[in-house]
């Protein structure tokens, strides 16, 4: 079984998608581990998966601060696109840093300096 | 309950990091997400209730996600491909807006992620008794 089915099949658990159901579960915390076992192996270091989950509450939590300055009109579309894609850039680096390169690049499919940019400007001003 | 095929695509996108995702069903659907829907190639195919999977795509293909706060194109497409099980996981760089948004996109007001089964976004609630006369 290949990474991605391996992937698949976990993220079909935890959501039900096999119509199987579930019992209630961080939902956050379950996905991140079906990736990290299923890209990184089920031995991998735990030790450095929770600085990496914590690097994404932390991001969650910025999200939501940046969401809400650009609900409340504090920032306007650009300055929330750019603002967020320096955030994504900053926790992806940090989070390289952790794992180091080759096992980011294991976990999330390319280095974090490949990451820049991920929210693209022209189709969040498509959406607002 | 009109069954068919929903099928995922990918598309790469000059100057992005990431593929851009759209969805398509048999009945002639095409689902943009919020950016182009046509070239790339499929990355998933299943079949399932085309007229839940339209009612979720609800509204302008945007399938109730907020671009850039609760979630990216991936996440639109996974929504309306939920009646058929699949997900766009194979689309380039796809695992970092899941870190950033889960699979289903992110609840505006708590920030949890949504799960069909365990915590469901409002278009779904809406769309499970969803069909057309």
């Amino acid at each position: 079984m290949s990474p991605y089915d391996y992937f698949d099949m976990r993220i079909a658990q935890i959501h039900g998608l096999n119509r199987a159901g579930g019992s209630n579960m961080d939902i956050r915390h379950e996905e991140f581990m079906a990736m990290a076992d299923a890209f990184l192996g089920p031995d991998y270091d735990k030790g450095k998966l929770q600085q990496v989950e914590q690097l994404q509450l932390e991001l969650h939590a910025h999200q939501a601060r940046l969401a809400a300055d650009f609900q409340s009109r504090q920032l306007d579309e650009q300055a929330f696109v750019d603002e967020s894609n320096r955030l994504s850039a900053f926790i992806a680096a940090r989070c390289e840093a952790i794992l180091g390169a080759a096992d980011f690049h294991k976990l999330f499919g390319a280095a974090a300096a490949d990451l820049n940019s991920y929210i693209d400007a022209n189709a969040f001003l498509q959406a607002v | 309950m009109a069954s068919g095929m929903l099928t995922g695509h990918a598309v790469k996108m000059v100057g992005l990091p990431a593929d851009h995702t759209y969805v398509t069903s048999s009945a002639g659907h095409i689902w943009n997400c919020n950016g182009r829907g046509a070239g790339g190639m499929a990355i998933c195919v299943g079949s399932g209730n085309v007229d839940q999977a339209d009612c979720l795509s609800n509204p302008l293909s945007h399938a109730g996600i907020s671009y850039g706060i609760t979630g990216v194109c991936h996440q639109m497409a996974n929504r309306i491909l939920y009646p058929a099980g699949q997900t766009v996981s194979r689309a380039q760089r796809y695992q970092w807006s899941c870190f950033m948004y889960g699979t289903y996109g992110k609840d505006p007001l708590t920030g949890g992620f949504y799960s069909p089964a365990h915590a469901p976004w409002p278009e779904l609630t809406v769309c499970h008794t969803h069909t057309h006369p």
